[in-house]
């Protein structure tokens, strides 16, 4: 008797839950509210990244005066010598790493 | 020529996090909206436009999270997970929610002579008098089709809560019917 009862319960809530519910515009409604269209070409990304480490690498470039070498730029560095040439080479790669990783951050947010 | 076989879930979300593609999300949406709809009334006692509002954002929430979806669960199962939550943040807004509480004791077995339970059934009201955590198991269970583990998963609460209130509610919802039919 008992058995009986469950299986009919169980057998209502089954029914109840298998009755679709009619859309009734409910999907539109969520296209409507989705987020805009990402504008973004894909291209777009690896130029970011490619380009702001090609600012930096001529940046670093520019800075750093014939001779240097960016091993002796970390060196001074170590020894807390920024404002020599080859320190200040070293601080432009630093800052050109730096930069590509934030684009890298930004456009993976 | 034989029309396309509808495409899979997964292959939806791909299309989805690939392309960006909204045909693809309005197809999820079309084919689940039933199933979350029908859990969020169930679980706010059959306030249909609550259980609409928190449906849509289930979905925007879904739209936004789709990239974490992890292939090896079903997409039904990852959603409901989305749904539960949704309404579990909305009711603790409202007032304090208890899922693990196993307080109140069972109602007493119906008399062999009870009147059968199709008689005046208003399942949608009985319902409605379970406690949160009963609710919240019938719904994964029956509405959203989890096993009882993957509700005890979604839900956040042991295997064997999950058992108590599934057992619970059927023994309340066993008595709440036989009473109306009464």
């Amino acid at each position: 008797m008992s058995d009986d009862r469950d299986n009919l319960l169980d057998r209502l809530l089954r029914d109840d839950a298998r009755r679709r519910l009619p859309d009734e515009g409910f999907t539109l409604r969520v296209g409507q509210a989705l987020p805009p269209r990402r504008l973004r070409p894909a291209w777009l990304r690896p130029v970011l990244v490619i380009g702001s480490a090609a600012v930096g690498g001529v940046a670093a470039w520019l800075l750093a005066p014939a001779g240097t070498s960016l091993a002796q730029g970390y060196v001074d560095l170590a020894r807390l010598q920024s404002l020599t040439p080859s320190a200040l080479s070293a601080l432009g790669v630093a800052a050109a790493m730096a930069l590509t990783a934030v684009v890298l951050v930004v456009e993976e947010n | 020529m034989g029309e396309r076989p509808e495409p899979a879930d997964a292959q939806l979300v791909l299309a989805v996090v690939a392309h960006d593609d909204r045909k693809a999300f309005a197809r999820l949406v079309e084919r689940h909206q039933s199933m979350v709809r029908s859990v969020l009334r169930r679980l706010t006692k059959g306030d249909q436009g609550l259980a609409d509002d928190l449906a849509q954002e289930t979905f925007l929430l879904a739209w936004r999270k789709l990239g974490t979806f992890r292939f090896d669960a079903r997409f039904s199962t990852w959603l409901y997970r989305i749904t539960f939550n949704a309404w579990l943040s909305e009711a603790r807004k409202r007032r304090e929610v208890l899922l693990d509480d196993l307080d109140g004791a069972l109602p007493a077995e119906e008399p062999p002579q009870a009147v059968p339970i199709e008689k005046r059934l208003d399942l949608e009201r009985a319902l409605a008098t379970l406690s949160d955590g009963e609710r919240a198991a019938i719904a994964a269970c029956y509405y959203a089709d989890l096993s009882q583990l993957e509700a005890a998963e979604a839900i956040g609460i042991p295997l064997g809560t999950v058992k108590t209130h599934i057992l619970r509610a059927k023994a309340k919802l066993r008595a709440k019917l036989r009473e109306d039919s009464r």
